[in-house]
């Protein structure tokens, strides 16, 4: 019985930590993308016309084939 | 770290919030243009006057919205806070490569033809001639440069792009900016109407937009306006003549460096590559896709939704971008000069455009 709830107390701990792991993740990836993003916006107010031309036509071909896969229905965008 | 950006953090906040923020102003507004489109769409008489509601298409909604909302937002001391949010060019050019997911190759390669032949004239003779009564109206080189290539090319882009080149003042980059944008807005609402006065064909008139109206994003707005190919035709046309900002800019920073400053050393020919525009090369690309059949009807409706969703945000943008307070410290001798060169860039465009696409190009459209 108490290797049984040894065991269990383990589990637990074990599935406690991962709780506190998985949310440190999701803190730390929260924390930074921010800055990721002020970054590129940083760049971008700098004048640098290049990244503006090359975010533009990322941006325009990740809604291009999102539109392609159906992802992006024409009633959401409609104008 | 340029000025810009200390100041922006001197602000408060971040790159990112301040941009979220600008961007959540800049889409109500664009919710706004396109309430307001909706309600006068359908109107076969506006004010009893026998004018259409159809006319009052989108980018002039959003455009007069921006222009109303730009001084509230400065009143309220928002404006700067929010500024990196208001990004004409980035959304102008996602709206270009989409509209190129809706024109088929053999569309561009036809357009892109007469566009070549129009832009070399144009350019040519608009340059020449914006530089030599800039000569005569006294105005320093360096503006002289600055806005014969606003004038001759297209607008922000090309003025930023030569104002490297021969290293101009920044308030002469300013002052040309809201020159272009005073005389584009105005522009985008008469030249469709000129068009249509004129009974102009679409492609027509869309290649005489796009070789007189001097920003993309109002070129795009007088197309919007008169109809779907001249959108088409006019987006080609300023895209052909904006491939060539590289060209100009090497030339000028060769002229600056060895003529006027009298160095021996050369201007790298890279700069052609550097300033030229990459997101044509996107719009060439989405064109291919869309022309190889890849896109089926319900993404092409998607696609059409989002490019004009694009556009309302640029056309938003360009109202709340318009700065006219460095008017006063640079005198009225350049605006007499620019509006000069805009009367004669508008009459030579149209015989141009007349002359090209009316006549050598018009049974492939």
């Amino acid at each position: 019985v108490e290797g049984g709830a040894l065991t269990e107390d383990l589990t637990e701990q074990l599935w406690v930590d991962s709780l506190l792991a998985g949310r440190e993740v999701v803190k730390s990836f929260a924390g930074s993308f921010p800055h990721f993003l002020s970054q590129i916006l940083r760049r971008e107010t700098m004048k640098v016309k290049i990244n503006e031309d090359w975010l533009a036509t990322l941006i325009a071909f990740v809604l291009l084939i999102l539109a392609m896969v159906n992802f992006i229905k024409p009633d959401w965008v409609k104008f | 770290m340029t000025t810009s950006t200390v100041k922006q953090e001197k602000a408060g906040g971040t790159g990112t919030v301040n941009f979220l923020v600008g961007f959540v102003i800049v889409v109500v507004l664009a919710f706004l243009a396109r309430w307001f489109k909706g309600q006068v769409y359908g109107v076969e008489s506006l004010f009893g006057l026998g004018i259409p509601g159809k006319v009052l298409e989108f980018p002039l909604w959003a455009a007069m919205l921006g222009l109303i909302m730009n001084p509230i937002l400065k009143g309220l001391k928002v404006f700067e806070y929010a500024k990196p949010g208001f990004r004409t060019e980035l959304f102008l050019k996602i709206g270009l490569v989409l509209l190129g997911a809706g024109i088929s190759f053999k569309v561009i390669v036809t357009a892109a033809a007469g566009a070549i032949i129009q832009g070399v004239i144009m350019v040519a003779s608009v340059y020449f001639f914006s530089w030599w009564l800039g000569g005569k109206f006294g105005l320093p080189d360096t503006l002289r440069a600055v806005m014969s290539t606003a004038v001759s090319i297209c607008g922000v882009s090309a003025a930023i792009a030569s104002a490297g080149a021969v290293l101009a003042k920044k308030e002469e980059i300013t002052y040309v900016t809201a020159l272009v944008i005073v005389t584009a807005l105005p522009l985008m609402v008469i030249a469709p109407l000129i068009a249509g006065a004129m009974n102009m064909p679409e492609p027509v008139a869309g290649a005489w937009f796009g070789g007189n109206v001097d920003t993309t994003a109002a070129v795009v707005g007088a197309g919007t306006i008169y109809g779907e190919t001249a959108q088409q035709i006019a987006s080609i046309v300023k895209q052909t003549q904006n491939v060539l900002i590289g060209v100009v800019a090497f030339l000028l920073a060769l002229y600056f460096t060895t003529v006027v400053e009298g160095k021996k050393e050369k201007p790298s020919a890279s700069i052609i590559w550097k300033r030229f525009p990459k997101f044509v090369l996107g719009f060439i690309i989405a064109s291919l896709i869309f022309t190889f059949g890849w896109i089926n009807s319900d993404a092409s409706g998607a696609i059409k939704g989002m490019k004009d969703w694009a556009f309302c945000l640029a056309f938003v943008c360009m109202g709340l971008e318009l700065e006219v307070a460095g008017f006063k410290k640079m005198g009225w001798s350049p605006v007499i000069v620019y509006l000069i060169v805009t009367v004669f860039n508008t009459v030579l465009a149209l015989g141009v455009s007349w002359l090209i696409f009316g006549w050598l190009f018009p049974a492939s459209l």
